[in-house]
Protein backbone atom coordinates (compact mmCIF):
# COMPACT_ATOMS: atom_id res chain seq x y z
CA UNK A 1 0.00 0.00 0.00
CA UNK A 2 1.74 2.75 -1.13
CA UNK A 3 1.40 5.71 0.74
CA UNK A 4 4.14 7.66 -1.33
CA UNK A 5 2.96 11.23 -2.82
CA UNK A 6 4.86 14.07 -4.03
CA UNK A 7 1.83 16.37 -2.43
CA UNK A 8 2.65 17.74 0.89
CA UNK A 9 6.05 18.95 1.37
CA UNK A 10 5.10 21.95 3.73
CA UNK A 11 5.36 21.09 7.73
CA UNK A 12 2.74 21.72 9.21
CA UNK A 13 2.60 23.90 12.72
CA UNK A 14 0.62 22.59 15.17
CA UNK A 15 -2.14 23.95 16.23
CA UNK A 16 -3.23 26.19 18.78
CA UNK A 17 -5.88 25.44 21.91
CA UNK A 18 -8.50 22.98 21.50
CA UNK A 19 -9.38 21.26 18.30
CA UNK A 20 -12.20 19.11 17.69
CA UNK A 21 -11.51 17.33 14.28
CA UNK A 22 -14.40 17.45 11.81
CA UNK A 23 -15.47 14.47 9.03
CA UNK A 24 -12.64 15.01 6.95
CA UNK A 25 -9.82 14.59 9.63
CA UNK A 26 -11.25 11.36 10.00
CA UNK A 27 -11.32 10.40 6.78
CA UNK A 28 -8.14 11.52 5.70
CA UNK A 29 -6.62 8.77 8.28
CA UNK A 30 -7.75 6.39 6.18
CA UNK A 31 -4.87 7.60 3.37
CA UNK A 32 -8.02 8.12 0.62
CA UNK A 33 -5.42 8.27 -2.41
CA UNK A 34 -3.38 4.73 -1.26
CA UNK A 35 -7.14 3.72 -1.03
CA UNK A 36 -8.11 4.77 -4.45
CA UNK A 37 -4.99 2.21 -5.77
CA UNK A 38 -6.89 -0.52 -3.33
CA UNK A 39 -9.76 0.15 -4.72
CA UNK A 40 -9.04 -0.01 -8.31
CA UNK A 41 -6.65 -3.23 -8.02
CA UNK A 42 -8.83 -5.21 -5.81
CA UNK A 43 -12.03 -4.10 -8.79
CA UNK A 44 -9.66 -5.33 -11.46
CA UNK A 45 -9.01 -8.46 -9.63
CA UNK A 46 -12.75 -9.46 -8.84
CA UNK A 47 -13.69 -8.26 -12.55
CA UNK A 48 -10.98 -10.66 -13.76
CA UNK A 49 -12.32 -13.46 -11.75
CA UNK A 50 -14.02 -16.15 -14.22
CA UNK A 51 -17.33 -16.22 -11.14
CA UNK A 52 -19.12 -13.10 -11.66
CA UNK A 53 -20.68 -11.71 -8.72
CA UNK A 54 -24.24 -9.00 -8.24
CA UNK A 55 -23.18 -5.31 -8.95
CA UNK A 56 -24.67 -5.35 -5.16
CA UNK A 57 -21.98 -7.80 -3.98
CA UNK A 58 -19.27 -6.34 -6.15
CA UNK A 59 -19.55 -2.80 -5.30
CA UNK A 60 -20.14 -4.02 -0.98
CA UNK A 61 -17.09 -6.14 -1.52
CA UNK A 62 -15.06 -3.54 -3.07
CA UNK A 63 -15.87 -1.08 -0.42
CA UNK A 64 -15.26 -3.61 2.43
CA UNK A 65 -11.81 -3.92 1.00
CA UNK A 66 -11.19 -0.02 0.79
CA UNK A 67 -12.18 0.26 4.35
CA UNK A 68 -10.18 -2.49 5.35
CA UNK A 69 -7.34 -0.71 3.61
CA UNK A 70 -8.19 2.47 5.22
CA UNK A 71 -8.25 1.24 8.91
CA UNK A 72 -4.99 -0.39 8.58
CA UNK A 73 -3.56 3.14 7.25
CA UNK A 74 -5.36 4.77 10.45
CA UNK A 75 -3.47 2.21 11.80
CA UNK A 76 -0.44 2.98 10.90
CA UNK A 77 -0.77 6.89 11.39
CA UNK A 78 -1.34 6.29 14.44
CA UNK A 79 2.13 4.07 15.17
CA UNK A 80 4.22 6.45 12.81
CA UNK A 81 2.94 9.24 14.02
CA UNK A 82 6.92 10.38 16.01
CA UNK A 83 8.00 10.04 12.66
CA UNK A 84 5.53 11.48 10.75
CA UNK A 85 5.91 14.92 12.45
CA UNK A 86 9.78 15.00 11.16
CA UNK A 87 9.07 14.12 7.73
CA UNK A 88 8.15 16.75 5.18
CA UNK A 89 6.07 14.78 3.58
CA UNK A 90 3.67 13.28 6.46
CA UNK A 91 3.80 16.66 8.42
CA UNK A 92 0.56 17.27 7.48
CA UNK A 93 -0.95 14.50 8.14
CA UNK A 94 -4.25 14.29 10.64
CA UNK A 95 -1.70 13.31 14.00
CA UNK A 96 1.50 15.12 13.39
CA UNK A 97 -0.82 18.14 12.52
CA UNK A 98 -2.88 18.10 15.66
CA UNK A 99 -6.39 17.29 14.05
CA UNK A 100 -6.79 14.06 15.05
CA UNK A 101 -5.53 12.28 18.77
CA UNK A 102 -3.13 9.37 17.91
CA UNK A 103 -6.05 7.03 20.15
CA UNK A 104 -8.92 8.33 18.16
CA UNK A 105 -7.02 6.92 15.31
CA UNK A 106 -6.18 3.25 16.93
CA UNK A 107 -9.87 3.44 17.89
CA UNK A 108 -11.13 4.34 14.51
CA UNK A 109 -8.34 2.11 12.75
CA UNK A 110 -9.18 -1.68 15.09
CA UNK A 111 -12.99 -0.04 15.00
CA UNK A 112 -13.21 -0.03 10.78
CA UNK A 113 -10.46 -3.11 10.99
CA UNK A 114 -12.98 -5.53 12.72
CA UNK A 115 -16.09 -4.07 10.73
CA UNK A 116 -14.40 -4.45 7.14
CA UNK A 117 -13.04 -8.15 7.94
CA UNK A 118 -16.81 -9.27 9.12
CA UNK A 119 -18.42 -7.57 6.48
CA UNK A 120 -16.63 -8.82 3.87
CA UNK A 121 -17.31 -12.12 5.04
CA UNK A 122 -20.97 -11.85 5.27
CA UNK A 123 -20.81 -9.77 2.05
CA UNK A 124 -18.88 -13.04 0.08
CA UNK A 125 -16.79 -15.73 1.93
CA UNK A 126 -14.11 -16.51 4.80
CA UNK A 127 -11.15 -16.92 2.60
CA UNK A 128 -11.68 -13.42 1.35
CA UNK A 129 -12.40 -11.71 4.75
CA UNK A 130 -9.46 -13.96 6.17
CA UNK A 131 -7.18 -12.39 3.73
CA UNK A 132 -8.41 -8.85 4.63
CA UNK A 133 -7.60 -9.76 7.95
CA UNK A 134 -4.36 -10.64 7.19
CA UNK A 135 -3.29 -7.63 5.13
CA UNK A 136 -4.38 -5.34 7.82
CA UNK A 137 -2.12 -7.23 9.99
CA UNK A 138 0.76 -7.69 7.69
CA UNK A 139 0.12 -4.13 7.16
CA UNK A 140 -0.26 -2.38 10.18
CA UNK A 141 2.29 -4.85 12.38
CA UNK A 142 4.73 -6.83 10.31
CA UNK A 143 5.67 -3.61 7.76
CA UNK A 144 4.53 -0.69 10.35
CA UNK A 145 5.68 -1.77 13.74
CA UNK A 146 8.38 -4.00 12.62
CA UNK A 147 10.30 -3.99 9.63
CA UNK A 148 9.85 -0.22 8.56
CA UNK A 149 11.85 0.44 11.41
CA UNK A 150 14.50 -1.95 11.24
CA UNK A 151 15.86 -3.09 8.18
CA UNK A 152 16.13 -1.71 4.49
CA UNK A 153 14.31 -4.78 3.10
CA UNK A 154 11.04 -2.79 4.81
CA UNK A 155 9.37 -2.22 1.35
CA UNK A 156 10.59 -5.44 -0.02
CA UNK A 157 8.81 -7.67 2.27
CA UNK A 158 6.12 -5.13 3.23
CA UNK A 159 5.06 -4.21 -0.07
CA UNK A 160 2.96 -7.78 0.43
CA UNK A 161 0.55 -5.54 1.95
CA UNK A 162 -0.11 -3.63 -1.26
CA UNK A 163 -0.40 -6.40 -3.40
CA UNK A 164 -2.78 -8.57 -1.49
CA UNK A 165 -5.92 -6.46 -2.94
CA UNK A 166 -6.74 -8.18 -6.55
CA UNK A 167 -5.65 -11.51 -4.96
CA UNK A 168 -9.15 -10.27 -2.35
CA UNK A 169 -11.12 -9.46 -5.02
CA UNK A 170 -10.65 -12.57 -7.19
CA UNK A 171 -11.05 -14.64 -3.84
CA UNK A 172 -14.85 -12.37 -2.99
CA UNK A 173 -15.43 -13.47 -6.39
CA UNK A 174 -14.39 -16.69 -6.80
CA UNK A 175 -13.89 -18.32 -3.40
CA UNK A 176 -10.18 -19.91 -4.08
CA UNK A 177 -6.52 -18.46 -4.10
CA UNK A 178 -5.21 -19.34 -8.08
CA UNK A 179 -2.26 -18.71 -10.51
CA UNK A 180 -4.01 -15.70 -11.45
CA UNK A 181 -4.34 -14.27 -7.80
CA UNK A 182 -1.26 -15.22 -7.43
CA UNK A 183 0.47 -13.30 -11.16
CA UNK A 184 -1.39 -10.26 -9.85
CA UNK A 185 -0.12 -10.32 -6.71
CA UNK A 186 3.73 -10.88 -7.44
CA UNK A 187 3.62 -8.02 -10.40
CA UNK A 188 2.77 -5.46 -7.62
CA UNK A 189 4.68 -6.72 -5.18
CA UNK A 190 7.96 -6.46 -7.55
CA UNK A 191 6.50 -3.34 -7.90
CA UNK A 192 6.98 -1.45 -5.33
CA UNK A 193 10.57 -1.51 -4.50
CA UNK A 194 11.50 0.45 -7.54
CA UNK A 195 8.44 2.62 -7.20
CA UNK A 196 9.64 3.40 -3.39
CA UNK A 197 13.57 3.37 -3.92
CA UNK A 198 12.76 6.45 -6.48
CA UNK A 199 11.07 8.44 -4.14
CA UNK A 200 13.54 7.67 -1.41
CA UNK A 201 16.27 9.31 -3.67
CA UNK A 202 14.51 12.38 -3.95
CA UNK A 203 13.36 12.40 -0.75
CA UNK A 204 16.20 11.44 1.28
CA UNK A 205 16.01 14.33 4.13
CA UNK A 206 12.70 13.13 5.28
CA UNK A 207 13.92 9.44 5.65
CA UNK A 208 17.28 10.47 7.16
CA UNK A 209 15.21 12.84 9.50
CA UNK A 210 12.86 10.13 10.40
CA UNK A 211 15.83 8.07 10.90
CA UNK A 212 13.79 5.08 8.71
CA UNK A 213 16.37 2.37 7.59
CA UNK A 214 15.73 3.31 3.77
CA UNK A 215 18.39 1.35 1.02
CA UNK A 216 19.24 4.90 0.54
CA UNK A 217 20.42 5.49 3.93
CA UNK A 218 21.97 2.28 4.75
CA UNK A 219 23.53 0.59 1.54
CA UNK A 220 23.59 4.61 0.02
CA UNK A 221 22.91 5.65 -2.91
CA UNK A 222 24.76 4.35 -5.67
CA UNK A 223 23.34 0.57 -4.30
CA UNK A 224 19.94 2.11 -4.06
CA UNK A 225 20.32 2.75 -8.15
CA UNK A 226 21.26 -0.38 -8.47
CA UNK A 227 18.70 -1.96 -6.55
CA UNK A 228 16.09 -0.22 -8.69
CA UNK A 229 17.71 -1.37 -11.83
CA UNK A 230 17.58 -5.02 -10.60
CA UNK A 231 14.27 -5.20 -9.61
CA UNK A 232 12.95 -3.20 -12.84
CA UNK A 233 14.77 -6.04 -14.55
CA UNK A 234 12.65 -9.15 -12.83
CA UNK A 235 9.66 -6.77 -12.99
CA UNK A 236 9.66 -6.48 -16.71
CA UNK A 237 10.64 -10.07 -17.16
CA UNK A 238 6.96 -10.95 -14.92
CA UNK A 239 5.05 -8.63 -16.24
CA UNK A 240 5.56 -9.11 -20.05
CA UNK A 241 5.74 -13.60 -19.12
CA UNK A 242 2.29 -12.73 -17.83
CA UNK A 243 1.30 -11.95 -21.07
CA UNK A 244 1.34 -15.91 -21.71
CA UNK A 245 -0.47 -16.37 -18.91
CA UNK A 246 -4.79 -17.01 -18.24
CA UNK A 247 -4.75 -13.39 -17.30
CA UNK A 248 -2.62 -12.39 -20.35
CA UNK A 249 -3.28 -12.07 -24.39
CA UNK A 250 -2.27 -9.83 -27.38
CA UNK A 251 -3.01 -6.48 -25.28
CA UNK A 252 -1.34 -7.08 -22.57
CA UNK A 253 1.22 -8.39 -24.14
CA UNK A 254 1.29 -4.90 -25.81
CA UNK A 255 1.00 -2.74 -23.58
CA UNK A 256 3.42 -4.59 -21.35
CA UNK A 257 6.19 -4.45 -23.64
CA UNK A 258 5.46 -0.84 -24.13
CA UNK A 259 5.65 -0.19 -20.43
CA UNK A 260 8.35 -2.19 -19.54
CA UNK A 261 10.24 -0.64 -22.17
CA UNK A 262 10.06 2.54 -20.89
CA UNK A 263 10.13 1.65 -17.17
CA UNK A 264 13.37 0.10 -18.28
CA UNK A 265 14.73 3.03 -20.00
CA UNK A 266 14.25 5.08 -17.30
CA UNK A 267 15.75 2.33 -14.77
CA UNK A 268 18.80 2.61 -16.93
CA UNK A 269 18.59 6.61 -17.01
CA UNK A 270 18.67 6.54 -13.19
CA UNK A 271 21.51 3.58 -12.70
CA UNK A 272 23.61 5.55 -15.15
CA UNK A 273 23.43 8.74 -13.11
CA UNK A 274 24.83 10.33 -10.37
CA UNK A 275 24.12 12.86 -7.20
CA UNK A 276 25.66 15.23 -9.11
CA UNK A 277 23.87 14.66 -12.02
CA UNK A 278 20.26 14.26 -10.14
CA UNK A 279 20.79 17.78 -7.76
CA UNK A 280 21.84 19.66 -11.05
CA UNK A 281 18.23 18.99 -12.48
CA UNK A 282 16.46 18.04 -8.99
CA UNK A 283 16.08 14.29 -9.80
CA UNK A 284 14.58 14.83 -12.95
CA UNK A 285 15.12 11.40 -14.03
CA UNK A 286 13.76 9.98 -10.70
CA UNK A 287 11.01 12.03 -10.19
CA UNK A 288 10.06 11.33 -13.15
CA UNK A 289 10.03 7.36 -12.88
CA UNK A 290 8.59 7.81 -9.86
CA UNK A 291 4.99 9.03 -11.44
CA UNK A 292 5.46 6.76 -14.44
CA UNK A 293 5.44 3.99 -11.68
CA UNK A 294 1.91 4.68 -10.67
CA UNK A 295 0.73 4.90 -14.13
CA UNK A 296 2.44 1.48 -14.86
CA UNK A 297 0.14 -0.20 -12.51
CA UNK A 298 -2.51 1.27 -13.68
CA UNK A 299 -2.08 0.66 -17.44
CA UNK A 300 -1.11 -3.22 -16.43
CA UNK A 301 -4.28 -3.48 -14.35
CA UNK A 302 -6.45 -2.12 -17.27
CA UNK A 303 -4.92 -4.77 -19.68
CA UNK A 304 -5.73 -7.44 -17.55
CA UNK A 305 -9.50 -6.32 -17.31
CA UNK A 306 -9.74 -5.76 -21.13
CA UNK A 307 -8.51 -9.17 -21.72
CA UNK A 308 -11.67 -10.30 -19.82
CA UNK A 309 -13.78 -8.34 -21.76
CA UNK A 310 -12.43 -9.59 -25.49
CA UNK A 311 -13.80 -12.71 -26.90
CA UNK A 312 -11.64 -15.57 -26.34
CA UNK A 313 -9.70 -16.19 -29.32
CA UNK A 314 -9.77 -12.68 -30.25
CA UNK A 315 -6.50 -12.31 -32.42
CA UNK A 316 -5.96 -15.87 -32.25
CA UNK A 317 -5.65 -15.33 -27.98
CA UNK A 318 -3.57 -18.08 -27.06
CA UNK A 319 -4.94 -19.28 -23.93
CA UNK B 1 -17.09 20.61 35.66
CA UNK B 2 -15.78 23.21 33.35
CA UNK B 3 -17.23 24.14 29.96
CA UNK B 4 -15.24 24.92 26.87
CA UNK B 5 -15.51 27.42 24.80
CA UNK B 6 -17.41 26.52 21.22
CA UNK B 7 -15.82 28.33 18.80
CA UNK B 8 -17.43 29.05 15.43
CA UNK B 9 -14.43 26.43 13.63
CA UNK B 10 -15.08 24.22 16.02
CA UNK B 11 -18.85 24.00 15.45
CA UNK B 12 -18.61 24.23 11.90
CA UNK B 13 -16.52 20.79 12.82
CA UNK B 14 -18.55 19.38 15.57
CA UNK B 15 -21.49 19.55 12.16
CA UNK B 16 -19.28 18.40 9.54
CA UNK B 17 -18.77 15.16 11.93
CA UNK B 18 -22.47 14.72 12.77
CA UNK B 19 -23.63 15.05 9.36
CA UNK B 20 -20.69 12.61 8.50
CA UNK B 21 -21.33 9.95 10.27
CA UNK B 22 -25.49 10.32 9.87
CA UNK B 23 -24.97 10.22 5.86
CA UNK B 24 -22.50 6.55 6.38
CA UNK B 25 -25.13 5.48 8.61
CA UNK B 26 -28.05 6.17 6.10
CA UNK B 27 -25.67 4.31 3.44
CA UNK B 28 -24.73 1.74 5.71
CA UNK B 29 -28.54 0.72 6.31
CA UNK B 30 -29.50 1.06 2.64
CA UNK B 31 -26.47 -1.35 1.17
CA UNK B 32 -27.18 -3.92 3.95
CA UNK B 33 -31.09 -3.98 2.81
CA UNK B 34 -30.00 -4.08 -0.71
CA UNK B 35 -27.53 -6.36 0.07
CA UNK B 36 -29.68 -9.03 1.99
CA UNK B 37 -32.66 -8.56 -0.70
CA UNK B 38 -29.89 -10.10 -3.27
CA UNK B 39 -28.80 -12.30 -1.34
CA UNK B 40 -32.28 -13.93 -0.31
CA UNK B 41 -32.88 -13.81 -4.09
CA UNK B 42 -29.78 -15.77 -5.20
CA UNK B 43 -31.51 -18.68 -3.05
CA UNK B 44 -34.32 -19.17 -5.47
CA UNK B 45 -37.92 -19.28 -4.96
CA UNK B 46 -39.08 -19.04 -1.44
CA UNK B 47 -42.43 -19.96 -0.42
CA UNK B 48 -44.38 -17.83 2.31
CA UNK B 49 -46.81 -19.64 4.33
CA UNK B 50 -50.00 -18.80 3.26
CA UNK B 51 -52.33 -21.38 5.21
CA UNK B 52 -52.77 -23.46 2.31
CA UNK B 53 -50.54 -26.94 1.91
CA UNK B 54 -47.86 -26.55 -0.49
CA UNK B 55 -47.42 -28.21 -3.48
CA UNK B 56 -44.00 -29.07 -2.88
CA UNK B 57 -44.65 -30.42 0.69
CA UNK B 58 -47.62 -32.96 -0.52
CA UNK B 59 -46.50 -36.19 -1.05
CA UNK B 60 -46.18 -37.44 -4.71
CA UNK B 61 -49.37 -39.79 -5.64
CA UNK B 62 -48.29 -42.85 -6.05
CA UNK B 63 -44.87 -42.43 -5.23
CA UNK B 64 -43.02 -43.59 -2.57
Amino acid sequence: MSDASLNGTQSAKPLEGPYEAGFGDYFALLKPRVMSLVVYTALIGLLAAPVSLHWVEAFAAILFIAIGAGASGALNMWWDADIDVVMKRTAKRPIPSGRVQAQEALAVGLALSGFAVVMLWLTTNLLAAALLAFTIFFYAVVYTMWLKRSTPQNIVIGGAAGAFPPMIGWVAATGSVSIEAALMFALIFMWTPPHFWALALFMRSDYDNAEIPMLTVTHGRRVTRNHILGYTIVLAALAVGAAFTSIGGPVYLAVAVICNAIFFRDAVRIWRRDEAASELDNFKVERGFFKFSLLYVVVHFAAIWVETLLPSGFLGGWL
Amino acid sequence: MSFERVTGGMHERRKSRNIGVALCLVFFIGLLFVLTTVKIRDLGAVEGFDHTPRATALPIEGGS
